[in-house]
């Protein structure tokens, strides 16, 4: 069973001899202050985790609205405003289908391992790293916007096409897969969000195909190193109904698992 | 944590899907602290020895 630790301090001791993981949330911005400098808070919430001493960690860094500004600034001079339309939060995220942006998490990917490689193996400290650097808002990175039209007008309008994140989605997996050999990676599955620039008013469409078809494909390589995740369970998420990601989660080979859906309401 | 209510007995019964599901692990909130009655933990215990059932390695 997993925590989320998330830095709110230690584990309270009813749980202690059943937890065996804690997640620890990051936001990029606070692991790279600048381009190549990778210090800032961040560092010292994975430091905190390490000294819950026996746990290990399950790395859930934040891409999207919480990258670096100079992040966002690639490729244009700022993000690019998206707004959540779930919940009506709202980002600047960066063009994360560009090579070059993608080259950045990359490089933010290899000064992970280089802190944590002593702990790889059969000392793993991180056990698994969430694959976040296609992500907007939140760490699920097959959601945009939650069909929010203009959000999605604003993507386009800086090019962002399906190939794009298609071929993104591939990029990044490939780098987690070539650099951690020993760390698992963990994506949330959710049915893909497209653009669609000739269907207003969301210029949106959802396809869980999309997503299920790219993620079998990435599994004949990854293998078990790949982690499936939801992070919408809820008690009305099951029985699970045809063509549902629970119905794929649950047909799909492990290792696998669930996240509830809101930490503020448990259950809901 | 606001609206809780009841809910978590909706939590652990979110989580008893989850194992249905073959799930290796589940994540569990932050804040569960003041709801962690002894008849929670045991049954969080149950839910996690379920879990041990689907080793991830």
């Amino acid at each position: 069973m997993v925590r989320d630790f998330n830095g709110m301090g230690s584990i309270p001791t009813a749980l202690q001899s059943f937890i065996d993981d804690v997640v620890v949330m990051v936001n990029w911005s606070d692991l790279e202050a600048s381009d190549q400098n990778f210090t800032g808070t961040g560092w010292t919430k994975i430091d905190n985790a390490k000294s819950l001493g026996t746990v290990k960690i399950r790395l859930r860094i934040m891409a999207g609205r919480h990258a670096p500004q100079f992040v966002k600034d690639i490729g244009g001079t700022g993000g690019v405003t998206v707004t959540n339309a779930f919940d009506n939060v709202t980002g600047t995220v960066p063009r994360w289908w560009l090579p070059a942006v993608i080259a950045q998490y990359e490089e933010l990917l290899d000064e992970v391992k280089s802190r944590y490689d002593n702990y790889m193996g059969n000392n793993i400290l991180i056990r698994e790293i969430v694959a976040s650097g296609a992500m907007t808002i939140y760490a699920e990175p097959f959601f945009r916007s939650h069909n929010h039209g203009v959000s999605n007008q604003n993507l386009i309008a800086e090019g962002l096409t399906f190939a794009d994140d298609l071929a993104a989605h591939t990029d990044i997996l490939s780098a987690h897969q070539t650099k951690f050999n020993t760390i698992r990676t963990s994506i949330a599955v959710n049915p893909w969000e497209k653009m669609a620039p000739s269907s207003p008013p969301n210029y949106s469409m959802t396809s869980l195909s999309d997503t299920t078809s790219f993620l079998n494909t990435q599994r004949s390589s990854m293998g078990v190193e790949l982690v499936l995740q939801n992070n919408g369970l809820r008690d009305t998420s099951y029985p699970a109904a045809i063509g549902s990601v629970y119905e794929y989660i649950e047909g799909a080979n492990p290792p696998k698992g669930f996240q509830n859906r809101n930490h503020e309401q448990p259950g809901q | 944590m606001n609206n809780l209510g009841n809910d978590i007995n909706r939590l652990l019964t979110a989580l008893w899907e989850a194992v249905g599901a073959g799930a290796n692990f589940v994540e569990l909130p932050g804040g569960l602290g003041p709801y962690l009655t002894p008849a929670v933990v045991d049954e969080l215990e149950d839910i996690d020895a379920a879990l041990e059932a689907n080793p991830i390695f």
